[in-house]
């Protein structure tokens, strides 16, 4: 019992973090409506910020501020150059683009930092464990995961207050719904694209620092991986559904979870892409979304 | 840089322009299908399995990996074109299944896992490569001028245009698929004889990047465009000894500057009409 209840917080941890991505990466979607591959790497980019301010102020709190404010930056970088411009152009160019940025990315940590070995978060600040009982259950949670189930919480809650509340909030979902008819109503269109970037990956460059302190390690490379997985969760909720991402996120996390102790490790992965093979096929549209295929 | 290096070189850069032309095909309809890896990946592990394990000639082999990449391409194609997707989901569905395949490799004892496949025989010569790259190249050109190349440009303007004019057009779609795929598995059959240890990590998403970038940065309009872009991105860096740690990084800068300033890429037919009135001594110039 005390081993399942243990995989329940594993779960809802690594759920935590995907539903933190998978929000922001589902806002993107779901209002530029463009192949948007830059996710991870800014995610990375937050992850080694963090790691600076830590190693130079020595707080986590400093660490997260740093790493989501780096990132939203970054996020209006990134759609400036990459997607402004390309705008008007087919999916493929988006994609090529949001790419190039990517490795931008990738390759100048790879090049700047310990020639992009896996590097640590100093004195594996996020690893020390604090135990609890729960009815005569011990369970062992780490600061690291502690912080991912708070921060992710607190995140969620703050981006579906923005989303739904306030005028940015409402410029946003107009555009979402059409860019002709907002840019009619006096909204900028341009402005909205760049601050819908930016929030979504405030909330990367957060699950990068959150990152940080749960794994071993971080490389350039973690992104990536993590943004397919992310993907299959976007589907899965639907596209600019952030209900969806949350559900999908939390479900991909026990998912996996439960599987380490039963599949090969290395079949893990195929869930995501396989997931996403079988929505688009059957539900093109996912659990909460609108329809993302136009029909004829 | 050695003569063995510089041959080496080729013998990849054009393999890999075998591979390229294969993923232009179903981009040059406007279709979204990213699953080369895949299909470079089957063509690459059934003619090794073929040639190393069950000593299947050479050429028999290749066109085993060929045909079946071809089928791959029809089965993931056929499944797509079935349920209509479009532009964003067309390539998170392809790409799904290329990454799926990878996965599933990664797994199965059969052909080495994730330690790959090794003692493959070697087989790829720079001759024969250059003798297919040309042939492949010939027959893009003629391509461009039978029926079939026309309806590939006409699906690519407005594909709901073609079916009105009495064209089958799922066929249509499907033949230009499949010949993808194959092509695509023509360059993995190629690559693992050359290479002769392949690892089904070698075919995942940074496969499909080195592909996919050179190609937008030549320019998707018309085959020569994605050939001139991979001839410029493939060899320059690799000539200039300085560059290699940079290879990526120049790569991705050079084709986001390119495409943010001209977004069709570097060569269009317009920039090949605009040399040629140029070349004539030009009285009236076409706009570009």
């Amino acid at each position: 019992m005390s081993v399942f209840l243990q995989q329940v917080v594993n779960g809802l941890v690594i759920g935590a973090s995907y539903a933190l991505v998978a929000v922001g990466f589902t806002l993107i979607f779901g209002v530029l409506r463009v192949v948007y591959l830059a996710h991870g790497a800014v995610l990375v980019a937050g992850a080694y910020l963090g790691l600076f301010a830590l190693s130079w102020l020595g707080s986590i709190t400093a660490a997260l501020a740093v790493g989501t404010i780096g990132a939203a930056l970054l996020g209006l970088v990134v759609e400036f150059v990459a997607l402004r411009p390309v705008r008007q152009q087919n999916h493929l160019i988006a994609l090529v683009t949001t790419v190039s940025f990517a490795t931008i990315i990738q390759e100048t940590l790879r090049l700047t930092v310990q020639s992009g070995q896996p590097i640590s978060y100093p004195d594996n600040i996020g690893a020390r464990l604090l135990q609890a009982e729960i009815a005569g259950i011990k369970l062992h949670v780490t600061v690291g995961q502690l912080a991912v189930m708070v921060v992710a919480l607190v995140l969620v809650v703050a981006l579906t207050f923005i989303i739904q509340r306030t005028w940015l909030g409402r410029s946003i979902r107009a555009v979402a719904d059409s860019p002709l008819v907002a840019s009619m109503l006096g909204i900028r269109v341009n402005a909205i694209s760049g601050q819908t970037v930016a929030l979504a990956s405030a909330l990367a460059g957060a699950a990068g620092v959150l990152l940080g302190l749960t794994i071993p390690a971080i490389d350039p490379y973690v992104g990536e991986h993590l943004q397919f997985k992310v993907l299959a969760v976007v589907l899965f909720g639907g596209l600019g559904s952030i209900p969806g991402a949350v559900l999908g996120g939390v479900l991909l996390g026990f998912v996996e979870a439960m599987a380490a102790g039963y599949l090969a490790t290395s079949y893990r992965d195929l869930f995501a892409f396989m997931t996403m093979v079988v929505i688009l096929f059957f539900r093109p549209s996912g659990l909460f979304g609108r329809r993302l295929v136009e029909r004829v | 840089m050695g003569a063995g290096s510089l041959e080496a070189l080729i013998i990849i850069q054009l393999i890999y322009l075998i591979a390229a032309l294969g993923h232009y095909l179903p981009l040059s309809m406007n279709q979204l299908d990213v699953g080369i890896a895949g299909y470079f990946a089957i063509g690459a592990y059934i003619s090794a399995f073929l040639t190393r394990d069950h000593e299947v000639a050479f050429a028999l082999a290749l066109i085993a990996g060929s045909v079946a990449a071809g089928a791959g391409a029809l089965i993931v194609d056929g499944l797509a074109t079935r349920v209509r997707l479009t532009g964003f989901a067309y390539a998170i569905f392809s790409l799904s299944f290329a990454e799926s395949l990878r996965i599933v490799l990664n797994n199965v004892e059969a052909v080495g896992s994730s330690g790959g496949l090794v003692g493959i025989p070697a087989h790829t010569t720079l001759t024969l490569v250059a003798a297919i790259a040309v042939a492949v190249l010939i027959g893009f050109w003629w391509l461009d001028r039978t029926r079939l190349g026309h309806l590939r440009t006409a699906i690519a303007d407005d594909e709901f245009v073609v079916p009105i004019f009495g064209v089958p057009l799922t066929a249509t779609k499907l033949m230009i698929f499949a010949l993808g795929g194959a092509l695509g598995g023509l360059a993995g059959g190629l690559y693992s004889h050359y290479v002769l240890f392949i690892r089904p990590d070698d075919f995942g998403f940074a496969l499909l990047i080195s592909l996919q970038l050179p190609m937008v940065f030549g320019g998707l309009d018309r085959f020569y465009g994605a050939v001139a872009g991979l001839l410029l991105l493939g060899f320059i860096p690799e000539f200039v000894r300085e560059l290699a740690q940079y290879r990526l990084i120049v790569m991705a800068a050079a084709t986001l500057l390119v495409l943010i300033l001209r977004p069709s890429g570097l060569i269009t037919h317009r920039t090949i009409a605009w040399v040629k009135s140029r070349l004539r001594g030009a009285q009236a110039e076409p706009t570009r």
